[in-house]
């Protein structure tokens, strides 16, 4: 299977989509975000950092996505 | 003087057909693979006749032959694109105000493909990337302090469920040290 590609812009739309608030990485490159629910921090979601929007994410970072995304089934 | 067999008479069509230059025909090697591999006869089965049950294995053959190759290339594929992994240690977290109360096991995964490292703790959903096995150490620890920071200022009643476990996690393995000024 091909692996579909992603840039920064389209993972740019699920911090939109998902309102997700900015989170503190005073030290870790990548930016945090977190998605509340009923006023609770519940999930931390971890972006990439590139710049311009035009670059392709490497899939590895896109795999982690799902795996802090499957947390939600624990947390509601 | 006994000469060798130049042809074999076909029991279908009644022609000589020529034989293969060592002795052995077509039909007298399918039987040879029957009887290696220990195959059903096909020229047993229903509607084979004695020329064709052969030719139908030896197609049968071919099939699974090509089968497993293409097989083959898929696991190949598979099992570049796989990660190595290991798991080491880390002790320190490389911040002076920081202490790590007990090691910490952290899982690596090495691209082959992509000359990549993922340092992972799994339970706090946490990674940390780089070009070597120290770098990406370093990016993890990183995060792990980033979260620990994050999680301590923030009220306990604020968190959800996953977000109070990581702090439980956190304040067992992680101690915060005051410094003098």
């Amino acid at each position: 299977m091909k692996w579909r590609n992603f840039s920064h812009k389209d993972s740019l739309k699920v911090i939109g989509k998902l309102s997700l608030e900015p989170g503190q990485a005073k030290r870790s490159p990548h930016p945090i975000y977190w998605y509340y629910l009923d006023g609770k921090k519940q999930l931390r979601v971890t972006m990439p950092n590139q710049h311009g929007g035009g670059g392709v994410i490497e899939h590895r970072f896109y795999q982690e996505h799902p795996g802090q995304s499957k947390a939600h089934d624990q947390a509601t | 003087m006994t000469t060798k067999p130049m042809g074999f008479r076909c029991d279908g069509c009644d022609r000589v057909r020529r034989a293969k230059p060592h002795g052995l025909t077509r039909d007298d090697y399918a039987l040879l693979i029957i009887v290696r591999f220990d195959l059903p006869d096909p020229t047993r089965a229903k509607g084979g006749g004695m020329m064709n049950g052969p030719l139908v294995t030896i197609a049968a053959l071919s099939a699974t032959v090509e089968s497993l190759v293409n097989q083959t290339d898929l696991l190949r594929t598979e099992a570049r694109m796989r990660p190595v992994k290991w798991t080491t240690q880390i002790y320190d977290l490389g911040d002076d105000a920081y202490t790590l109360r007990e090691p910490v096991l952290v899982l690596i995964e090495e691209y082959p493909e992509e000359v990549n490292i993922v340092a992972r703790l799994p339970e706090l959903e946490l990674f940390g990337e780089g070009k070597t096995v120290s770098e990406a150490l370093l990016a993890l620890k990183h995060s792990m302090l980033d979260l620990y920071d994050e999680l301590v200022a923030e009220d306990i009643g604020a968190l959800g469920y996953l977000p109070q476990s990581w702090l439980r996690i956190l304040n067992r393995l992680i101690s915060k040290i005051e410094l003098s000024q």
